[in-house]
């Protein structure tokens, strides 16, 4: 019997038959349900709770993480709502900073998620971690932005996010030293050095307080060192003070760019010493809203009698005017400081933007760095990664395993 | 002899010089021609920066623009909004300094920048100093929206999109029809679904259940399936049930694989769930395809519209789904197609009829 299907007959009628046969008529790849994924983590998360506080930056940034699958939603505030387990995934087995078990919720408002189920394992070192993305052990972990490429070379699968995590330097108290000595130290500093060599060429040097993929307008702030500019200035500074630059003792990103700091000034003649600093939060909590972050620096302030502190800002939106506003209020909070007491409005134009940017730049208070990605190993059964944005969590809910491939050499 | 050679080049030339003037090839000096081609949005931020430049820079000197495209822009659109800024700086009695000719190391280099934010196109013009001492000047930053340039052009054709609701259950299913009847209560819904076909008639203004018939199993995934008003196809089988979908379903093996993988795509067009649509749009043919999630992401109906060439572009906006849309199909009128989409928020499967009205 010959049928005649209306979908054959349409391809006769006027587009004709070509045209039908080009109709590219499928979707990607079909998601499948079910497995587990394997996470491994280098924090110790303690407490599940919300409101219960962190050691470390890293603790609360897996915490909040990890809050973010078992509660329904969060407030641009940090704030989530809804019980514990309202979320797309409910805990089904808790071991306070060891092991978590979670289990999808099938009664999610979101969907159920891809996943049965996510197994974290935590306080894995990052060569534990790594070892295990390779023999397949684990399917997701986070890795270091300055072993990205490493673990590439390795064969391990890495994903990028957009550069939002900016180090920088901060002067904890601008009254005690002069604008021309901190602007002096600024332009002894060589960032593409510090991209290509400490960082394997991941991250951008800037000098901006926003990514050129948020604001467009990087690109118009220096980057390179002008080491001349820099002696003239330091000569005129009598007599020449000396700084001490802080780092987070944990962080060996944080203390290798100090010490190539203290070289690129020295190099100007500029009297700079480098101090580790055992006490946690210099890095400044990625997930949780500015207050957390400028308690953070005042916290470390009181202990640790530095100049200046080099510290990690992770944007909290993509926008670009929320993320200065956030960093605004991060800088006016400290000592109650309302240099920049106007926050800048949504419509501002990009215009706007670069010119509140070059203010508080020109005050050298903060001295930008490099712009860094947060960079992500997943295993090659992992489907449907997309690297959040800022602001958002890990798409968890939303990856599926294909227990199929086997292949190791998928890239994203 | 060499006299004449001479002459006779000489008159080749003015005659290739007549020619080029009269097809375009010697760049315009018309202002209102040279930026008539960009955008509507593009030209007046190209006016805007013109008239910043001319209030910062003097023109007593000539002024040579160094271009650099950091955007996602081509190089076709960089020349074009070159030039047109170009075009618009003589206009303000500039002197347009060409690259490498004797006056551009006595003329005023303005950094012209083709940047991208988060939300758009940024242009940017840096000023050089006149003079060691003299304060920086601060750039001139003009935002751009990332406009697809046919959308702003009243000569082409803008499709607008609209989207109804017919159905949704909570169960799958694969495809709908509907059949229009002399009167409303003639009227028929078809719903395939994995193992029957259900037909429903109006009742009221609700669709009632009156009759099922079995499907026979098929090696069918969803995304290969249609169906109209007397066949459907199913994975590998071809299915009729005749004029009134109330006697037997008669299906035999498929004659044309639709599993072929080696279907051509459409330039311009991502490679996800799309159809033609019969009607067309002035001397176009219409397009819709969905967005190129997968099934886990709310998804979009964008229209498109192919020209002579090989090749669609976007048309308008595209409409919001709550979900992935699982399969598309021209009908039941000329201009609309029927998509059937997996809410994620509810979970349910959804009919829609989503009609596409051609514009300029």
């Amino acid at each position: 019997m010959r049928l005649i299907l209306l979908r054959r007959l349409a391809a006769t009628s006027a587009i004709g038959i070509f045209l039908l046969a080009g109709l590219p008529a499928y979707t990607s790849r079909k998601p499948r349900y079910g497995g587990t994924l394997r996470v491994e983590t280098g924090a110790s998360v303690k407490s599940l709770d919300p409101v219960s506080a962190t050691s470390t930056p890293e603790d609360s940034a897996a915490k909040a993480q990890i809050d973010s699958l078992i509660y329904e939603s969060r407030d641009p505030d940090g704030t989530f709502n809804g019980d514990a387990g309202s979320g797309p995934f409910k805990i089904s087995s808790w071991q306070p900073g060891k092991q978590l078990a979670l289990q999808a919720n099938e009664k999610s408002r979101a969907g159920r998620p891809f996943v049965d189920a996510i197994e974290v394992t935590m306080g894995r070192a990052f060569r534990d971690r790594l070892l295990d993305l390779e023999l397949s052990r684990t399917d997701f972990t986070g890795i270091p932005a300055q072993e990205a490429r490493h673990a590439a070379e390795r064969g391990v699968r890495v994903s990028q996010s957009q550069p939002d995590e900016l180090l920088a330097i901060i002067f904890l108290d601008p009254r005690t030293r002069a604008t021309a000595a901190r602007e002096a130290l600024s332009l002894t500093i060589d960032r593409p050095s510090i991209v290509t060599f400490l960082l394997q060429k991941v991250g951008e040097p800037t000098g901006a307080l926003l990514p050129q993929w948020a604001s467009g307008t990087s690109f118009l702030f220096a980057t390179s060192a002008d080491v001349p500019r820099a002696k003239e200035l330091w000569s005129q500074i009598t007599p020449s003070p000396k700084f001490l630059l802080g780092y987070d003792s944990a962080d060996p990103l944080e203390q290798s760019v100090a010490e190539r700091i203290v070289v690129n000034a020295k190099e100007a003649g500029i009297s700079l010493l480098a101090v580790a600093e055992p006490v946690p939060g210099s890095a400044l909590d990625a997930s949780s809203p500015s207050q957390k972050s400028s308690a953070g620096i005042n916290a470390m302030r009181a202990t640790v009698p530095v100049d200046a502190r080099l510290v990690r800002l992770t944007m909290t939106s993509p926008n670009p005017v929320t993320a200065l506003n956030e960093l605004q209020r991060t800088f006016n909070l400290l000592e109650g400081d309302r240099t920049f007491a106007n926050p800048l409005r949504d419509s501002s134009s990009p215009s706007d933007i670069y010119q509140r940017e070059r203010e508080i730049l020109d005050t050298y208070r903060i001295v930008p760095l490099v712009w860094l990605p947060h960079v992500y190993g997943l295993s090659a059964r992992v489907r449907n990664w997309i690297a959040p944005l800022p602001g958002q969590s890990w798409p968890l809910t939303d990856v599926w395993l294909d227990t199929d491939d086997k292949s190791n050499t998928i890239k994203d | 002899m060499q006299s004449r050679r001479r002459l006779n080049l000489a008159i080749r030339l003015v005659f290739f010089a007549f020619v080029a003037g009269l097809f375009g090839l010697v760049p315009q000096s018309s202002p209102a021609q040279a930026t008539s081609s960009l955008p509507k949005s593009w030209n007046e931020a190209v006016i805007g920066l013109a008239d910043k430049i001319a209030a910062a820079v003097s023109p007593t000197a000539p002024v040579a623009l160094d271009v650099k495209n950091i955007s996602s822009l081509d190089a076709a659109n960089m020349d074009s909004i070159r030039t047109a800024l170009e075009n618009e700086l003589r206009r303000h009695s500039f002197q347009i300094s060409p690259a490498n000719s004797g006056t551009t190391q006595s003329a005023v280099h303005l950094q012209f920048t083709l940047s991208e934010s988060a939300d758009g196109y940024v242009w940017v013009v840096e000023i050089p100093n006149n003079s060691q001492n003299a304060p920086s000047t601060s750039p001139i930053i003009v935002p751009v929206p990332r406009t697809v340039a046919m959308e702003e052009n009243t000569d082409q054709p803008l499709l607008s999109l609209e989207k109804r609701i017919v159905w949704k259950q909570s169960d799958r299913f694969l495809g709908f029809a509907l059949l229009q009847g002399s009167s409303p209560s003639e009227s028929q819904l078809l719903i395939l679904e994995t193992s029957r076909l259900a037909v429903y008639k109006l009742s009221g203004s609700q669709w009632q259940l009156s009759r099922t018939l079995p499907v026979p199993d098929s090696s069918s995934t969803s995304h290969d399936t249609a169906i109209n008003d007397r066949s459907f196809s199913l994975g590998n089988l071809d299915c009729l049930f005749g004029p009134d979908p109330a006697g037997n379903i008669v299906c035999g093996m498929s004659r044309i694989s639709r599993l072929t993988p080696d279907r051509a795509t459409i330039a311009g067009v991502p490679t996800t769930v799309s159809t033609f649509l019969q009607e067309k749009c002035g001397s176009e043919t219409m397009l819709l395809a969905t967005g190129e999630g997968d099934w886990t992401q709310a998804d979009t109906v964008q229209g498109y519209v192919t020209g002579a060439n090989s090749g669609a572009a976007p048309s308008g906006a595209s409409l919001a789904i709550n979900g992935p849309v699982m399969s598309l199909e021209p009908g039941p009128a000329t201009n609309a197609a029927r998509a059937v989409v997996h809410n994620l928020k509810t979970g349910n499967y959804e009919a829609y009829i989503v009609t596409a009205t051609c514009g300029h």
